[in-house]
């Protein structure tokens, strides 16, 4: 499925909470700040929003009335629940376009230092049903490991080492230094990365995301309000979004190619990976990142290690920064939102100390490389 | 202590499941039960496609190239290589002391290396496996009706640490 925002729909206010590593406050509290924020970042009235995506990780959810209320909108008009990165943006410019709502609050509330996939076992029986049948049973249950399978034998047949692709996570911890949101805030080396424990190795401890609390809001108008606002609109171009599947057993992951739904992308977008200023590729395990790069057709089928060994070709600075917000490993688990606050402030030249020196465009995907969505921001 | 029922949602839930001594064990469907059938046997036999001859697992209802819905289940010769693998440092599965190695096997007679079985490596130390390692099946009996298909390096292995 896929779609181009033919009316133009756009990008056009920001909002945050710190990422902290304990729940501080109240969800709701943090979802109305994060909400609140990003209307004035836009010089929209929260009382003129009349559509709403409130989106957690772990339930119960907060209260979207108590969110509404809280923030003062008058009508709903739109309202949907849940979703992760760039498709429920997808979603709600398609309710915008087809004039069921004119503004669009889509808001991240990560409540809780949540627990990884765990092994479905039955607690009386030990009994496993299902795919994980065949896996579970030789211990193996966890997102971790089945990134690790991943990884190694990507390792294996590219002939890279774990040093060649520890290279993403330091530069993006160098990114996170200067992004005042993020939650890690202490400078990591090549060195440091190798030194860190195994989880399941090959992955250690720096190639998985980092569980935050917090809130993160961005909002959402089509092209004719977006125009009279205070910063300069930045268009979701296109979206392409795959069968969304979990990561609760393993799926053979293609080696071949750019994936159907890139190609479905940037025929969409009428652009191609090499039009691509920005890239946000998804991070909740490291590895994740240089897959994305490879099936998005942004580097070539594994050329990945290569072109993130050393950091030269990643950093902001280079021609095509990669997660300069500092990504999922060192801003925080923010399931996309982080990404596409990042890729809206480097397009309208926001960014600050982390701008891109080419920031006409951005491309963002979001979960599983092999079964995820992706996205094409633009400033036209 | 409490006696609810322990939530495997979370590490603590997995934890007590270690405590309980309770092993994770496949629940044979209609899909999968041939594969366990063997290996109760002492058997190793996967699907294959009646239409396209091509090998799949893990079984689905379906062929995953041609779509064809019906399959044999030839009995293989139990040797393979080792596609990729993990050592597990951290984790919490009940039953399983880390480190402990996961591997995907692909079995000599697959077409493709999308054909993965996985498996734990017995008789072998962590530090010797290696991916392209040549390995054979040996089979756990783990309960009277469950027996696991497992796989161990064959004599070919280059084992290091045996040197």
């Amino acid at each position: 499925m896929a779609k181009t925002t033919r009316d133009k729909v756009a990008f056009v206010g920001c909002g945050y909470t710190n990422a902290t590593r304990k729940l501080e406050r109240l969800e709701t509290e943090l979802a109305i700040e994060a909400c609140r924020m990003a209307c004035e970042d836009a010089g929209v009235d929260p009382a003129d929003v009349d559509g709403i995506n409130p989106q957690v990780h772990h339930y119960p959810a907060p209260d979207t009335a108590d969110i509404v209320t809280g923030l003062g909108m008058k009508d709903v008009h739109w309202q949907r629940e849940g979703g992760m990165g760039i498709e429920p943006c997808g979603i709600a410019a398609q309710a915008i376009e087809a004039g069921e709502c004119d503004r669009v609050l889509i808001v991240k509330i990560m409540n809780t230092i949540a627990p990884v996939t765990t092994p479905q076992i039955d607690p009386d029986s030990g009994g496993v049903a299902g795919p994980t049948q065949f896996e579970v049973p030789y211990g193996l249950g966890y997102s971790m490991q089945r990134v690790g399978l991943n990884a190694r034998a990507y390792m294996h047949r590219y002939g890279y080492t774990e040093e060649d692709l520890g290279w993403l996570p330091v530069v993006e911890r160098e990114h996170a230094l200067l992004n005042p949101w993020a939650v890690m805030k202490t400078p990591m080396t090549i060195d440091d990365y190798m030194a860190a424990r195994y989880i399941a190795e090959p992955v250690r401890l720096f190639d998985c995301d980092m569980p935050v609390n917090g809130a993160f809001a961005i909002l959402m108008t089509r092209d004719s309000i977006a125009k009279g606002l205070k910063h300069q609109p930045v268009y979701l171009k296109a979206w392409a979004a795959s069968e969304v599947r979990t990561m609760d057993h393993m799926v053979p992951e293609p080696l071949e190619g750019i994936t159907p739904l890139a190609e479905e992308l940037y025929r969409d977008a009428g652009l191609g990976p090499k039009d691509m200023d920005v890239w946000f590729p998804y991070d909740g395990f490291s590895f994740f990142a240089s897959m994305w790069m490879e099936n998005l057709g942004l580097v070539g089928r594994g050329e990945a290690g290569d072109y993130i060994k050393g950091g030269d070709n990643i950093r902001i600075g280079a021609e095509h920064p990669v997660n300069s917000h500092g990504g999922q490993l060192s801003e925080g688990r923010l399931h996309g939102m982080g990404h596409l606050l990042e890729a809206t402030q480097q397009l309208r030249g926001t960014a600050g100390p982390r701008q891109a020196k080419n920031h006409n465009t951005a491309i963002i995907s979001s979960v599983f490389p092999y079964t995820g969505a992706a996205g094409i921001l633009s400033l036209e | 202590m409490t006696s609810e029922t322990p939530n495997v949602q979370t590490r603590e839930g997995q934890e007590r499941l270690k405590e309980m001594g309770v092993r994770p064990v496949p629940l044979p469907d209609d899909v999968s039960r041939p594969y366990w059938d063997a290996a109760r046997k002492h058997e190793l036999r996967i699907q294959q496609c009646r239409a396209c001859s091509d090998y799949q697992h893990p079984p689905q209802e379906q062929c995953a190239r041609c779509g064809a819905s019906e399959f044999d289940w030839p009995r293989l010769s139990g040797l393979g290589t080792v596609y990729t693998f993990v050592i597990d440092r951290r984790l919490m599965t009940p039953s399983f002391d880390e480190p402990y190695a996961v591997l995907q096997v692909t079995p000599v007679e697959a077409q493709h290396d999308t054909v993965r079985i996985t498996t734990n490596m017995l008789e072998c130390e962590l530090s010797d496996i290696y991916c392209g390692m040549p390995v054979e099946v040996l089979f756990e009996d783990i309960s009277d009706e469950i027996t696991l298909p497992q796989f161990r390096p064959t004599t070919d292995a280059k084992l290091t640490s045996r040197k």
